[in-house]
């Protein structure tokens, strides 16, 4: 598909992907935190996320945390260049 | 995959990424302006309880209020050189901020509260013109205290010191709340 990553393409996680991105190289984001900033519902995350952790794009941890669930994500070093590298052939499509 | 979906999806990017940056932002700051919101209650309270030593008061809330702000920023210290670039940007400006209020201080002459009033509406003019940039509640809780500031500086009440710190620093400590709570 003109190069394009087949995981990232998908419209959720393309947002999620960007919005993992705008964060530090290993730092995490708790689980509603990335839900607000890609306006999406818990089990959409959810199934995503399986998606981009199966790729290796990202990594999550799930802890308790005062008798609460915390679910925190990052993106491994293979999702953040996957995600430059769809980026940059989105952006190639534009030049043709 | 034709030129208008690649259009569509940049822009769908770009748009995810305002918004990450935004709330981005609130989350990060929001300790500092609630931190200053402290700094702000504690210090006022200790002026109209030791009013001659406001000087010193002052001075030793704002050192721990600025090594307070240098030690959160660490935590959250740039990897791109972008925004590391842009952090340094921002911190000259503060320092001309800072130096423009040194003068402004000098040419007001020893007027206790109208210096506390001017840096107060200098820091909140900083906060209002960050939002313009990154995020709208920036501008509403630099607005809101400068006009809780001017309103308690013109009454000339006895309680203004407590009138700050219940407004002004209170309002700050609600708004560092309010940022770190945005979704």
């Amino acid at each position: 598909m003109n190069g394009l990553d087949e995981v990232i393409h998908q419209s959720t996680r393309l947002r999620m992907m960007t919005a993992l991105h705008a964060l530090k190289k290993d730092e995490w984001i708790e689980f509603v935190h990335l839900k607000s900033l890609i306006n999406a519902s818990d089990g959409n995350l959810g199934a995503h996320l399986d998606t981009l952790a199966r790729a290796g794009y990202v990594e999550i941890d799930k802890q308790i945390v005062g008798k609460k669930p915390l679910t925190r994500i990052r993106t491994t070093t293979a999702g953040r260049a996957a995600y430059r590298h769809h980026v940059a052939q989105l952006r190639s499509l534009l030049d043709m | 995959m034709t030129q208008q979906m690649a259009r569509d999806m940049l822009a769908e990017i770009e748009q995810t990424q305002r918004r990450s940056a935004q709330y981005l932002g609130y989350w990060r700051q929001g300790p500092t302006v609630q931190l200053w919101g402290l700094v702000w209650i504690i210090a006022h309270v200790a002026c109209y309880f030791l009013p001659a030593s406001a000087g010193q008061i002052w001075l030793v809330f704002d050192a721990i209020g600025f090594a307070g702000t240098a030690l959160l920023r660490l935590r959250h210290s740039a990897d791109d050189t972008s925004q590391r670039q842009t952090g340094r940007r921002l911190m000259w400006a503060g320092c001309i901020l800072l130096a423009f209020g040194a003068i402004a201080s000098m040419l007001i002459g020893p007027r206790g509260r109208a210096i506390e009033v001017l840096w107060t509406c200098l820091f909140m003019s900083a906060y209002m013109l960050h939002g313009l940039w990154f995020g709208l509640r920036w501008t509403v809780l630099g607005a809101l205290v400068i006009a809780v500031s001017l309103l308690a500086y013109f009454s000339h009440s006895p309680w203004y010191e407590l009138i700050m710190a219940a407004a002004a620093g209170g309002g700050l400590l609600l708004g560092g709340t309010w940022m770190r709570h945005a979704r």
